[in-house]
């Protein structure tokens, strides 16, 4: 089940709904009450690890639920400092952005075995010009652009560093122990996190 | 959230229920910041606090590093969701929990 889109606002009144909305979700999922609850903190941490960047920009949030999984969508406008994405790519579990789903990101597999050698070499490849420009390239027919997967992980700094003081990074803290999976992805004019709570565990 | 303070001479209590989330953080810290001044023993009460998220976390530190100034802060009857993002955020070695 897919719920409807929730356009985020900073008055208190509605984020309170706008949290209230997903407790109820997901103990219509079946999750228990402190599951349930969970998922308000992890609502709660998402935006404010964001904060500043969804706010500038129409951003929304909305749950998709299955028998398997609980997963939390936050869409925002894709922000155009570097300082903001690289808060974003942050966020993942994984450290990196993730590649769009679908046709896009089956032609940039095959455009990066063409232009840019084995299709075993570390190259990471998204369709969206998300990350720096440094260290990447682009194609003019396509209007793809290609990274080289160092360039992502100097973009991504790595999960282990140790924060500058007491509150650094806490939101990530959080979410990171709330749910089993986060991924940052990037399209043309937008940014999607997804975050996951695998429900069958 | 409500907030209920008891203040003996220099020393107060302030006990929370319900949850302290972005949206009640602002009000408990400005509660604290305009009673703390004089006091030299604070004990904040969670044990009807059964939500915190990360700004009711800053608000905590803001009060406990008030509290490094002038006196003692002790976080008393934390329930278990609470106590487990004290854990999680390494704030159960920042507070004083009893």
């Amino acid at each position: 089940m897919k719920t409807d889109e929730i356009k985020l606002t900073q008055e208190p009144e509605k984020l309170t709904n706008t949290l209230d909305k997903v407790e109820l979700i997901a103990l219509y999922a079946d999750m228990t009450r402190r599951d349930a609850t969970s998922m308000r903190l992890l609502t709660e941490e998402l935006l404010s690890a964001t904060s500043g960047i969804w706010e500038a920009s129409d951003g929304t949030l909305w749950m998709e639920t299955s028998p398997e999984a609980f997963r939390l969508h936050l869409r925002m406008q894709k922000p155009t400092d570097v300082a903001a994405r690289e808060k974003l790519i942050a966020l993942s579990k994984s450290g990196e952005a993730s590649l769009p789903k679908g046709l896009f990101r089956r032609l940039g597999r095959v455009l990066s075995n063409l232009l840019l050698g084995d299709e075993n070499d570390p190259i990471m490849v998204g369709v969206a010009d998300y990350l720096l420009p440094e260290g990447s390239m682009s194609s003019m027919a396509t209007g793809c652009t290609y990274h080289y997967l160092p360039c992502y992980a100097r973009v991504a700094p790595a999960p282990t560093q140790e924060p500058a003081d007491e509150l650094a990074g806490i939101e990530k803290r959080i979410i990171d122990a709330i749910v089993d999976d986060v991924l940052v992805t990037p399209y043309g004019d937008h940014v999607e996190i997804t975050a996951v709570k695998n429900l069958n565990k | 959230m409500t907030l209920e303070k008891k203040l003996n001479g220099s020393s107060l209590e302030i006990a929370l229920e319900g949850r302290l989330d972005t949206t009640t953080a602002p009000q408990l810290e400005q509660e604290a910041r305009a009673s703390l001044t004089g006091i030299t023993a604070l004990v904040v009460d969670l044990s009807k606090l059964d939500y915190i998220s990360s700004a009711g976390l800053r608000t905590l530190l803001v009060m406990q590093k008030i509290m490094n100034i002038q006196g003692t802060m002790v976080v008393r009857g934390a329930t278990e969701p609470v106590r487990e993002i004290f854990d999680l955020t390494g704030f159960s070695d920042i507070l004083t929990l009893e």
